[in-house]
């Protein structure tokens, strides 16, 4: 062969051919060797003679030459393929269908990868009989031969000015991931491979791969193009939770695509488009969606649903924020449904209740105890209805974060904050709270456990701790423990004592201080009762004829008003046992003063009727108005006014005391007209022919009941004169300790100390001061009337 | 101390010279030494001296007679209690002064001479008060007046007497002053100073009606006088009395 021939003659006679000549016959050789590999017929070719023909030339000089001689015949054999072989290969964008068009892209993509695979080999037997002249290349500040041969590829082909292969290398690829997109099965090694040529071609301006630089970007517009289009789609032709699935979904197969199929770092930014197109854009219409959007899947209790959008808009910035808006003014929306049922069940139950309710201390006679009727009143069950209603929504939402929302730190605070706001919007939420722990500390539950009711509790706790107005609540919850210990009727000493110390825990010692007075006073006067025993044994002139048991209450300690005790005339035997345990007392106690409160009393009475004797169980009242009919012939009545001129009771109390007696269960009185209606001249008849077959009748007249209006302005006055005591003895306080403080570090600290009790506002603290300051117990620093002096 | 060594009359001087210039017990001893137990010498030498606070009064700067001053009081004292001059007496001084219990120049006379109720002195504040003026007659104390409304230009000379007007205008036992005391107050100071005192007033008669607290007038008179007064941007978190607070409220709905 020819060259072969050539491979003997340049060691024949070197010295004798001139330079040009040998470079000419060196060049040639090597040209041809390239052609030679371009065309696949490397087999022929000898290694060691282009190896030392290079070597040669390169020696001569000729370096630089040969590079570009070189240079020149890839560009030339590059040019030819790309008109030969990629050309032919165009997909014909007119005319053709849709599908044939993905093949024809599919192959055209096919074709330029075959192109390139032969250019690629070929280039690397080209570098590596050029060897010696690769080494030397960086001397000449030249690229080594192979990085020459990619800059060729990528000017003479993928970026030809000739033909318009750039564009449709590109069309065809992100045709074929369109295509993959709306559902087809595409060949993914064909779009594959022509991202693996292009991420290795470097832009020569940039320094990044073509693949970023052509490719990349023109794909994440047209993505963006048809995320737009797919949200709008999706977001018109789902519901909810389909939507949602979708966009799972659509995440799931970019992620795959871009991983397998295309760079992998693409796959954060296609990621953040689908997020934003596909999420972000659509927070408010997903959780909007009517039937289906968040509120749906927050009343049907969703998790999955919920836990998906979870994890999808934890995804965009501020889907969470959104996502917990929304739940929480759901919750309060529910809450305040939930009190604005409640109160107007209030009102329609509130009419037939109305009066004062004070609790007092209570003297009682007593025989024995007596079996039961009636029941708290409606108002009590509304307000246990209303706790357990929250207490329902709480654990719901407490399910939905644990499912759903990861437990989220700041869901939960979401939630809490919903919570705290409905529930101190309803201004009787600290009755309502503490009438549910009445009723579960209350004797006679059927149906709980001790552990069951510890638990309801440990709720409750979680509730009272929303409330602003603690201290509303502790007053409440005084009047109800007084009933509870007065009428005794706490389950047990335990359960009042755990639930004590509940509240301690959450408030501190000084919140519970009085109300484990009230315990202690309980105590005492147990103690109290058998010593008065002994005393009325001893004093045989003062025998009395009916037992009595006193509980002594430290008027501090309770929730009585000393002032205003009410008046009531009792039965001579009474009064005589009133006096003689005043004796007793006093005679232990000198400089106390004793107010009887007749209306927290029981009494047990036997009763003669016509057909049967019972022991009944009333209040105080009730005995005093009863023990009146002992003086009456049969068939006499009293009228309502005579009742109340020979009793003193009350017009409110005696109302509830007669209604008691007549118009419950157990009517031991009959009443002149129908209906619980009591008129000022009503006749009162002593119901003679009274049966029942219980021979204990218990007859209730204080329930627990929601206050009325009246009431509860006469409570928050209560609550507000007290508030003013502790905002001035904290004021007090904390300028005695400083001296002198700027109004504004006062205002706070004086909140910042009091708000485990209630939230005073600034308004009110600001009265105080100037009170003070009246008072002379603070004065404005005359030099900055903004800060005040503490006045020892 | 050195007053042990006096004689009973000199010790009587020394505790007059001291009531009426509040020196040091020494300081007086000292001062009747050197012009022979004198009073009325050692009182005007002392005013003349100039160590005490001038009120810009006398422009008479020669001295006033301590003799003279007791006449004058006298002349006024109530028949009844000899150690004050009583309401009748008062009258009497201002239709002698030509002017009304309800002008500036009255409570001015009140302030300087030490009145602690209304149109009552003490014999001790009212003597007191007419040395510390240079009056030692109707005559002068008269000339002085106009010269006293002028001193309230100064802004602290007029704080003292607006404090002072509060304690004067007090009913006996007191601790606030009533609404209808206060206003006449206000209008008599402060008429010519705030723009807004009517608003003020006609603000408390509607929705305060009640009496005045020491610190709300002591403030109300820093907060009108304020440089460029803005009801708009009035923080209500800042310590102005609530009433004030209540009173921007209501001039931001008017």
């Amino acid at each position: 062969m020819s060259f072969r021939r050539l491979k003997i003659r340049p060691a024949k006679k070197p010295a004798s051919v001139d330079r040009a000549q040998e470079f000419d016959e060196g060049f040639q050789l090597l040209s041809q060797a390239i052609t030679e590999i371009f065309r696949k017929n490397a087999k022929s070719l000898s290694y060691e003679v282009l190896y030392r023909t290079t070597y040669t030339l390169t020696l001569r000089q000729f370096g630089e030459r040969l590079y570009h001689g070189v240079k020149e015949v890839v560009g030339e054999y590059l040019e030819n393929t790309a008109e030969e072989a990629i050309v032919p290969a165009f997909v014909n964008t007119s005319g053709e269908s849709a599908g044939s068009g993905a093949d024809a892209g599919a192959n055209f993509l096919k074709t330029v990868k075959r192109v390139w695979d032969d250019y690629i080999t070929a280039m690397d037997m080209i570098q590596k009989f050029l060897r010696y002249l690769d080494d030397k290349l960086p001397k000449y500040n030249l690229p080594h031969i192979f990085d020459m041969g990619l800059a060729l590829f990528r000017d003479k082909v993928i970026r030809s000015e000739k033909y318009a292969i750039q564009s449709q290398l590109i069309s065809a690829m992100l045709t074929q991931i369109q295509l993959e997109r709306h559902g087809e099965v595409i060949d993914r090694t064909a779009v594959n491979s022509a991202v693996t040529m292009l991420s290795e071609l470097i832009d020569p301006i940039t320094r990044e791969s073509v693949y970023v630089v052509d490719f990349e970007t023109k794909y994440l517009e047209t993505s963006t193009a048809f995320y737009q289009v797919e949200s709008q789609t999706l977001a018109s032709s789902y519901d909810a939770p389909e939507f949602m699935r979708k966009v799972e979904r659509r995440l799931e197969e970019e992620y795959e695509r871009t991983t397998r199929c295309l760079s992998v770092s693409t796959e954060p930014k296609i990621r953040c488009i689908v997020e934003t197109q596909l999420i972000a854009n659509n927070l408010k219409t997903v959780m909007e969606m009517k039937h289906s959007g968040l509120d749906s899947m927050l009343s049907a209790d969703k998790y999955g649903d919920l836990s998906r959008m979870y994890k999808l808009f934890s995804r965009v910035p501020a889907g969470l924020s959104e996502m917990r808006r929304s739940i929480k003014n759901y919750i309060i929306q529910l809450g305040a449904e939930i009190n604005k049922t409640i109160n107007a069940d209030l009102a329609a139950s509130g009419s037939r209740s109305s009066s004062t309710r004070i609790i007092e201390k209570g003297g009682s006679s007593s025989t024995g105890p007596s079996s039961n009727s009636g029941g708290s009143g409606s108002g009590a069950q509304t307000a246990i209805r209303w706790v357990e209603q929250v207490l329902a929504l709480q654990e719901k939402f407490d399910r939905i974060l644990e499912f759903a929302a990861n437990k989220d730190k700041s869901f939960q605070t979401a939630f809490n904050e919903a919570f705290e706001n409905f529930i101190n919007e309803n201004p009787k939420s600290a009755e309502f709270i503490s009438l549910f722990i009445d009723e579960n500390l209350k004797k006679g539950l059927k149906g709980k456990s001790e552990d069951e009711v510890d638990s309801v509790l440990d709720k409750t706790i979680t509730l009272f701790r929303f409330l602003c107005d603690k201290d509303v609540f502790e007053r409440y919850y005084k009047q109800h423990l007084a009933k509870r210990l007065l009428f005794n009727r706490s389950v047990s000493d335990d359960a009042e004592r755990g639930m004590l110390g509940k509240l301690k825990r959450e408030c501190g010692y000084q919140f519970t201080n009085k109300l484990e007075g009230m315990f202690n006073d309980m105590k005492l006067s147990t103690e109290m009762s058998g010593q008065f025993k002994e005393f009325v044994d001893q004093t045989v002139t003062n025998k009395l004829t009916m037992d009595i048991s006193v509980t002594v209450l430290t008027s501090t300690f309770w929730p009585m008003n000393l002032s205003s005790s009410p008046k009531c005339t009792l039965a001579q035997e009474a009064l005589q046992a009133c006096k003689s345990f005043e004796q007793f007392y006093f005679g232990r106690h000198s400089g106390r003063r004793l107010t009887w409160q007749p209306q927290m009393g029981t009494a047990d009475i036997r009763a003669n009727f016509k057909k049967s004797k019972h022991m009944l169980n009333v209040s105080t009242y009730a005995m005093v108005v009863l023990l009146l009919y002992n003086d009456l012939n049969e068939g006499d009545y009293l009228t309502f006014g005579d009742i109340q001129a020979r009793t003193q009771i009350p017009d409110n109390d005696l109302k509830r005391t007669l209604q008691s007696l007549a118009c419950a269960k157990y009517k031991i009185l009959t009443k002149g007209t129908k209906g619980r209606e009591i008129l000022p001249n009503e006749k009162f008849y002593f119901n003679e022919d009274f049966t029942a077959n219980l021979a204990r009748i218990k007859i209730q007249t204080v329930a627990n009941r929601v206050e009325s209006e009246g009431e509860r302005r006469q409570t928050q006055d209560k609550v507000d004169e007290e508030r003013k005591h502790q905002i001035e003895a904290a004021i007090v306080r904390i300028m005695k300790d400083r001296k002198t403080m700027e109004h504004n570090l006062l205002i706070a600290e004086v909140t910042k100390q009091l708000g485990a009790r209630f939230m005073p506002n600034p308004v009110m603290i600001k009265k105080r001061i100037e009170a003070l300051i009246d008072r002379e117990y603070l004065e404005r620093n005359s030099d900055d009337r903004r800060s005040y002096r503490y006045l020892a | 101390m050195s007053s042990l060594s006096l004689k009973g009359n000199q010790q009587e001087k020394v505790k007059n010279l001291v009531e009426f210039t509040n020196i040091s017990e020494t300081e007086a001893v000292q001062r009747l030494r050197s012009v022979n137990w004198d009073v009325n010498v050692a009182l005007n030498s002392y005013y003349e001296s100039g160590n005490h606070q001038t009120v810009p009064a006398s422009n008479t700067p020669s001295g006033c007679d301590v003799r003279a001053v007791e006449r004058l009081y006298t002349t006024y004292q109530d028949p009844d209690n000899k150690e004050m001059i009583m309401i009748e007496g008062t009258m009497q001084l201002c239709q002698d002064l030509g002017i009304e219990p309800t002008q500036l120049e009255f409570l001015l006379v009140s302030y300087h001479l030490g009145s602690e109720r209304m149109g009552e002195f003490g014999h001790k504040e009212f003597v007191q008060g007419m040395i510390r003026l240079q009056c030692d007659s109707i005559s002068r104390l008269k000339q002085a007046l106009p010269s006293l409304v002028t001193a309230l230009n100064d802004p602290e000379s007029f704080r003292r007497v607006y404090s002072y007007a509060f304690l004067l205008g007090r009913q006996t036992g007191q601790k606030s002053l009533s609404l209808d005391a206060a206003v006449e107050l206000w209008r008599l100071l402060l008429a010519n100073q705030v723009e807004f005192l009517e608003n003020w007033i006609t603000f408390l008669e509607q929705k305060h009606g009640k009496a005045i607290s020491r610190d709300t007038w002591n403030l109300f008179y820093d907060f009108a006088t304020q440089p460029n007064i803005d009801f708009n941007v009035h923080d209500s978190e800042g310590a102005w009395p609530i009433l004030i607070d209540e009173f921007v409220e209501y001039m931001k709905e008017q």
